[in-house]
């Protein structure tokens, strides 16, 4: 049988993903980048939106929203320990689409609209038709005890890597 | 003696078409036949009714299953309202609000612009935005207070 997640979204074939939570209409990516699962936000009529933040579905609204909770913009997607960083994708018309999370253990956490959560490799593995491209990646400083739990949770993996 | 009774809940088709009072006098026969046939055109438009209403249930599905097919990892509600399918259940007007409702009992999703634009009321609270289950219990309420839903 087919994975519906693997015919929208080929690039999750290659690098691998893990579903982490059931499906929900609850929040949606935007909220889950930013660490929240009580609303969807949108700059729309249904959706919550930051107040301050100018209700249009554009790149610099988005990168507006994010700023509000501490991020600033940085050049690339690498995990670095000193921070936590989002990602947030756009057609090429450059109307925003998707936004994920970098975890601490450096793989990246996104909410597909209404379905699942799904832990994958790298933002680009969500490329496509649907959600477009990453264009714009933020930063904002980790904590000191978040930064442990990183270092832990990346050790761990290296460790998981090498024994297979 | 003649027998004979009259209810006000819809009949048996069987009895609507054998009325029970063979041998009552003209005056009753006349009053029957009247009653049949008041009855059969009840029956008439009732059975256009659920005809047109179960087509209508129908159209419904067809369109909101292609609706989640297409938008089902969609974020943008842009995107999720601008969809031609969720458009083309918009064009049904009227009398696809109380199914839209009813999807809304078994499941929040995200049917309240086509609420919204068919009805031109929106019972949503500024502070219920992106809030979907607080806005489904607000449609609902809606809903049931115009006798739309149970």
């Amino acid at each position: 049988m087919t994975d519906p997640l693997i015919v929208s979204f080929p690039g999750l074939a290659a690098a691998g993903y893990r579903v982490t939570s059931p499906a929900t209409v609850e929040y949606n990516c935007i909220a889950w980048a930013a660490s929240r699962k009580d609303r969807w936000w949108w700059p729309s009529p249904d959706g919550y939106w930051p107040s301050g933040v100018p209700p249009v579905p554009t790149v610099q609204a988005f990168e507006a929203t994010y700023q509000t909770l501490g991020y600033i913009r940085c050049a690339t997607d690498n995990f670095e320990i000193d921070y936590e960083k989002v990602c947030i994708f756009a057609h090429p018309n450059g109307t925003p689409t998707h936004a994920a999370r970098q975890l601490d253990n450096g793989r990246w956490t996104s909410k597909l609209g209404r379905n699942v959560d799904i832990e994958h490799a790298t933002p680009q593995a969500l490329s496509g038709r649907d959600y477009g491209q990453p264009v714009l990646f933020m930063q904002r400083p980790r904590s000191t005890w978040r930064k442990f739990l990183a270092l832990v949770k990346r050790g761990y993996a290296r460790f998981r890597r090498w024994l297979a | 003696m003649t027998t004979f009774a009259l209810t006000v809940e819809g009949p048996s088709l069987g009895r609507v078409l054998s009325p029970r009072s063979k041998g009552a006098g003209q005056e009753v026969e006349v009053v029957e036949r009247s009653l049949t046939n008041l009855w059969l055109e009840y029956y008439r438009q009732s059975r256009v009714i659920t005809y047109r209403e179960a087509a209508m249930a129908e159209q419904f599905q067809t369109l909101a299953d292609k609706w989640r097919e297409f938008t089902r990892f969609r974020s943008s509600l842009t995107e999720i309202t601008d969809n031609p399918a969720y458009r083309a259940i918009i064009q049904l007007g009227d009398d696809v609000v109380p199914l839209l409702l009813r999807e809304l009992q078994r499941q929040p999703e995200p049917w309240f612009a086509a609420l919204r634009e068919i009805t031109g009321e929106d019972p949503v609270s500024p502070s219920q935005r992106g809030d979907m289950r607080a806005m489904t219990q607000s449609w609902l309420r809606w809903g049931r207070q115009r006798r739309l839903i149970r």
